[in-house]
């Protein structure tokens, strides 16, 4: 039964590691010999740190806000009755099953000077003339995590569901009051999944390319857009390269370090 | 809990839902705009640009090509990859939980990292047409889906059942057909789903490896935006929301909704 894993360990050899591997050496090699003066050219430059930075920002900002608004719903949905249940269920599928550019796209017109986002604020007398939204970082925030919450309720629903409601009602039965409850009980037994959902918001993020060109323009430049430039627009490959091994040691420590906190509450 | 609290939860409930949803709402509503920017159609709606969408040039090739290399990725990786989830679960090798991660792990990673990398090493081996580049790219990410499902699917089969029916005389092939088979279809169909509908969507790797006559929806709409002629891409968009309600009506009918969240 074991070889059955063959064809999709070599076809994964071949397309997929064989190719990054090849990413990574070339990102190592500068004027045929190994070393590491590719990124501490591209480290040495304030412009690419700002960038470096920009992502980092992007991507934490956008994770932490689906986390804060996530968890409560994560939390009110599963102690919902079953049709609520499936209704909110249909919500989350709905634009997770969606074309990315149809919701990005979505999110351009909402934000827009006209849009409706500003005739509302224009309605109820917040502000006197339109606000500029698209094109700015918090119209792409705003944006981003509309569309990634969906990542971040689903993993916390998945762990929140597991636990009996009699959970809380004993502790609160001993005398434990709702903030209690809350640190000791249900954050403790969510966190896998928060780590989780963190940890697929943060990744999806730091890597999008359709969603900060759409909402914040050409000139927000983040490391995605800086691998595409390097390679379609500007011929510097060498570059490309390193930007594009900087954001997959990013990515992976960022997963790597979500599981294995998630496994050490796991053992606590 | 209280009636305020509970009256409290619902609205948040609403208001989440509803920052969601607006941006699909948005794009239906402008689609049906009478006038040429994108507004909302307050006065009067109008099908003019449903009825522009033949004239748009190249959609019709781009949905073609995207359907047909989310096909043939789809079919690929659901061998590949029921194989594969078999093979993890019922082999005896050391480091099988580690060939778990390593293969769902493209589904984590930065897709223009993985496209620039696609696109160097099939250059130089010379392979520089976008149409089996585009193929072979979204075979790698459209497995972790059906390795994440069909692993899922393995664990909870009872496999003693298939030693049952050979007891009783089927051959190994015809146990596996008729107790195997219908036990993990439903799971099957929605590994199918997840990776057709991961293949439409991708752009991070059409970006580097499609070329002019290889334009895949995405990257198509990306152009129609770039240009922001007028409500056409909404009308567009608003038919890949029907298809999409569609496909998860299908699959819900087929398979139960609670499945195709939990995977």
């Amino acid at each position: 039964m074991g070889a059955l894993v063959l064809p999709a360990t070599f076809y994964l050899g071949m397309i997929f590691v064989l190719p990054l591997a090849v990413l990574i050496a070339g990102s190592l090699m500068v004027s045929g010999s190994l070393s590491l003066e590719g990124y501490a050219q591209y480290l040495g430059d304030a412009h690419n740190r700002a960038t470096v930075w920009a992502t980092l920002r992007y991507a934490t900002l956008t994770s932490l806000f689906c986390l804060f608004l996530g968890y409560p719903f994560a939390r009110l949905m599963a102690r919902s009755a079953g049709w609520v249940q499936a209704l909110l269920f249909a919500a989350l599928l709905l634009p997770m099953a969606l074309s990315l550019m149809v919701r990005a796209f979505g999110w351009t017109i909402l934000l827009g000077r006209e849009g409706p986002i500003n005739q509302l604020l224009l309605a109820i007398g917040l502000v006197e003339t339109p606000v500029r939204l698209l094109f700015t970082e918090t119209g792409l925030i705003l944006g981003s995590v509309s569309i990634k919450l969906p990542l971040m309720i689903l993993p916390i629903f998945v762990v929140l569901k597991t636990i009996p409601e009699e959970l809380g009602q004993a502790g609160a039965s001993l005398g434990a009051g709702p903030l209690y409850r809350f640190l000791r009980l249900d954050l403790p037994l969510a966190l896998p999944g928060m780590l989780a959902g963190f940890a697929l918001v943060f990744s999806q993020c730091a890597a999008a390319y359709v969603l900060p060109t759409l909402l914040a323009g050409s000139r927000y430049l983040i490391m995605s857009k800086a691998i595409v430039d390097s390679y379609l627009i500007t011929q510097t490959g060498a570059v490309g390269s390193v930007i594009s091994v900087l954001l997959l040691g990013i990515v992976t420590s960022v997963i790597v370090a979500s599981g294995v906190l998630a496994r050490q509450r796991a053992y606590a | 809990m209280s009636v305020t609290a509970r009256l409290l939860g619902y609205a948040y409930l609403a208001l989440i839902c509803m920052f969601m949803l607006a941006p699909i709402a948005v794009v239906l509503a402008v689609s049906f705009s009478p006038t040429p920017v994108f507004d909302l159609p307050t006065s009067g709606a109008s099908l003019q640009w449903y009825r522009k969408l033949p004239e748009l040039y190249g959609l019709w090739d781009s949905v073609r090509l995207s359907i047909e290399v989310a096909g043939i990725a789809t079919a690929s990786s659901l061998v590949l990859g029921t194989l594969c989830a078999l093979g993890i679960l019922r082999g005896r090798f050391p480091g099988r939980s580690g060939l778990l991660v390593f293969v769902l792990s493209p589904m984590m990673l930065p897709g223009v990292v993985l496209g620039i990398a696609m696109l160097i090493a099939f250059r130089s081996i010379g392979l520089v047409d976008g149409y089996p580049s585009l193929i072979l790219a979204h075979v790698v990410i459209t497995l972790p889906y059906v390795v994440r499902v069909l692993y899922a699917a393995f664990v909870l089969f009872d496999f003693t059942m298939i030693d049952a029916a050979r007891s009783l005389g089927y051959s190994h092939a015809r146990a596996l057909w008729h107790v195997l088979v219908p036990n993990v279809l439903p799971s099957f169909l929605t590994a199918g789903m997840f990776a057709f509908l991961t293949s439409i969507d991708n752009y991070a790797l059409a970006l580097f490896l499609g070329d002019v006559r290889n334009v895949t929806l995405p990257i198509q709409i990306l152009n129609y935006l770039d240009r922001a002629s007028d409500p056409s891409v909404a009308a567009i968009a608003t038919l890949m929301v029907v298809v999409t309600v569609l496909i998860l009506v299908i699959a819900e009918r087929l398979v139960g909704a609670r499945r195709l969240v939990g995977g």
